[in-house]
Parts: structure tokens; sequence; C-alpha cells
């Protein structure tokens, strides 16, 4: 099976790239050849989480201007057998690009290439940059934070989604923090998934590991143990169309005896 | 039993407002409608009906609403007593 999956959000911040990039390192640990794609033309950052800064030497936009081959531009990601990324142009525009290049550049990633995944990192906004992006894709992830205007950003891109007959779409809910969701002053999943009637991928918890692995450049979803990284395998094994459950932050979260009182309290109130 | 909703209550607001606004926001985003349209359609409907019932015009609420994927119209026009004993004589 080959899948174009873009990770897409309308809002700018709240963790495309950092979702697309541990995604795309889970699905090539389990197997699979993954192409993961930065479409974000003039604002490169892929190649940081990576560690890959140093290592470019050609670009999408120079493949499509007709400067170099598509295989100068694969580059395999050091450590992550199956993982090859492909970079963008810093100093080019949106405009460089049209979304049937998108289409091309897909099409050979999976026919002359052979991967099984192509992992699209779109750019915020719902210009060139997001039809660009938008073009090759068979799925669709959408991030979203649990504030207002993330959500109603997150509407917004799943109609246009939806207008471009892109059916499947999924949410990765991004930076949540189970502390404040019990405390009742953040929207839970469940709320999400409501307003947005659209199903969760995952759900991934506000971590200083993200930033740490991005001053790193490697991805966190190399290594085991934590639950960002459950989190990830999770998703990754859901996006293979298994029946994984997602993580239950309910039961992670040690309660106190002051919580058991609150809990306690607030069946009294029947609320 | 006040005591407790007033020491616990007080924070479970903020998310159920969120959640509220989105709802709302997110429904007349899509049907592209402001608010000043919606109320005079409202006015517009119950000047119809008035033609042919007699309502409470203060107790009418009609709001666009979501089910199941698709958005609907959903009005509670309460009509009075005279009207319906009008009616049946």
């Amino acid at each position: 099976m080959q899948e174009c999956i873009v990770v897409t959000s309308g809002k700018g911040g709240v963790g495309k790239s950092t979702i697309s990039t541990n995604l795309a390192v889970r699905l090539a640990r389990s197997g699979h050849k993954v192409a993961l794609v930065d479409a974000d033309i003039g604002l490169r950052n892929l190649d940081l989480l990576l560690g890959l800064e140093q290592s470019i030497s050609w670009d999408l936009v120079q493949y499509v201007q007709h400067r170099c081959d598509l295989a100068d531009v694969l580059l395999p990601v050091p450590n992550i057998e199956n993982l090859f990324f492909v970079p963008t142009s810093q100093t080019s525009d949106k405009m460089a690009m049209v979304p049937d290049d998108m289409i091309e550049v897909v099409d050979r990633l999976f026919g002359q290439f052979e991967f099984d995944y192509v992992v699209i990192d779109c750019p915020a906004g719902i210009e060139r940059g997001f039809e660009n992006a938008v073009a090759p894709a068979h799925r669709s992830i959408v991030v979203v934070t649990p504030d207002v205007s993330s959500v109603r950003d997150a509407d917004r891109v799943i109609d246009l989604l939806q207008k471009k007959k892109i059916a499947d779409i999924q949410l990765m809910i991004n930076r949540y923090q189970p502390r404040l969701v019990q405390e009742g002053c953040m929207l839970d999943s469940q709320d999400i998934w409501q307003i947005l009637d659209t199903p969760v991928l995952g759900v991934v918890p506000e971590s200083t590991d993200v930033l740490v692995a991005s001053n790193q450049g490697v991805p966190f979803a190399t290594g085991d143990g934590s639950v960002l990284q459950e989190v990830f395998y999770r998703a990754s094994r859901r996006l293979d169309g298994e029946d994984i459950p997602l993580l239950d932050f309910n039961t992670l979260l040690e309660t106190s005896v002051w919580d058991k009182v609150k809990q306690w309290a607030k069946t009294q109130m029947g609320a | 039993m006040s005591f407790f909703k007033s020491l616990f209550a007080k924070k479970d607001q903020s998310k159920q407002v969120a959640k509220k606004r989105l709802q709302l926001l997110l429904i007349h985003d899509q049907v592209d409608l402001t608010p000043s349209q919606m109320t005079q359609m409202k006015q517009e409907i119950v000047e119809v009906i008035e033609r042919y019932l007699s309502i409470e015009t203060d107790n009418t609420h009609v709001m666009l609403d979501r089910l199941d994927k698709q958005i609907r119209l959903v009005g509670s026009i309460p009509v009075r007593e005279d009207t319906r004993s009008r009616k049946s004589s």
C-alpha cells in the first residue's frame, strides 16, 4: 500500500513539523519506506529537527526547476533506516511551485523510488503553500491544540480538505495538559472530537522533551519508553490501520488525596 | 451543597464556555451568516408566522445547530392560548 499523508493545521506554531517528523520516524521504524517532504518553501525547518541542516546540497525547488534530479534531493536520515528527507528551498517563495509539481514529485516517489509512505509537512495558512502540499494527498492529519483559535482554524482547514475530496481526515491534538483538563480549564480530546466531528489519531501531551529533541536535532520518536514516545508509537500503528486504543491520560495522572476529595465532592453535586 | 459548588465548580466554567462559543462560532463560520443577518432573518420569520398565528414573540428562539454533520435551523416558537381556542371554535 502506498499512501501520501499531508500534515496540516491552518494555524502556525501548533506543532505540524514536530508531529510530521516524529510520525515519519515511527512509520520508518515499523519497516515502511518513508519520504518526509518539507513543503514550507522559504521557511525551511524540518532539516533542523532531523539534524540535517549541514547536509543539504539540493532542494525540491531546484528539482522542479530541472537543476537536479529527484535522487539528488532525497537525503537518507542517519540512524533511521528507511527514512528519507526531501528538503525545500530556504530562499524561494511559495510561488516557485504549483500543485501539479507536487503531484509529479509524489508520483515519482511512489513509482520510481517505491516509497510506502510520503509524509508532507504543510506550511501554515491556506494559500498557495497549502494548495501545493495538499494536492497529492490521499489522507490528512490535522494538528490542533486545545485552544479556541486553533480549533476554529482546524475547522476551516477540515472544510477545505473535504472540498478537495480528501475524506480520510484525523486529528492529532498537541500540547495537551491532562492536569488542566482534569481541572476543567482545558478542552478535552472528546470535546475537540465532538466540536470538529473528526476522529482523533493521537493526543500529544505538552512536554519539554519536544524542545530538547529539537535543540539536539534528534527526533524523540527514535527512542522508546516515555509517554510521548508511546503516543507516537500508537499513532503510527493506528495510522497503519491497527486497532490500538489511544493512551488514557487519566490513568497516568497520579491522584492526590485532594483530587479524590474534589472528585467525591463533584459526585455529591451531581456535576 | 452550595458550599461545594462555590468551592469546586468555579474552574469548570472556562472549558464549557470555550466549547459553547466554538460550537456556535463554527456553525456561523460555515453558513457564512453575520449575527445581524441572523437577527434580521429571525425577525422576518416571526413576521410571517404572525400573519397566521398569535405567538409569544418574547419566548421565540430561532438558532442554527449541528446534528450528525448537518447544520439545521431550529426554532421554538410558542403559540398563544387565544390562537388555539380561536382555531378550535
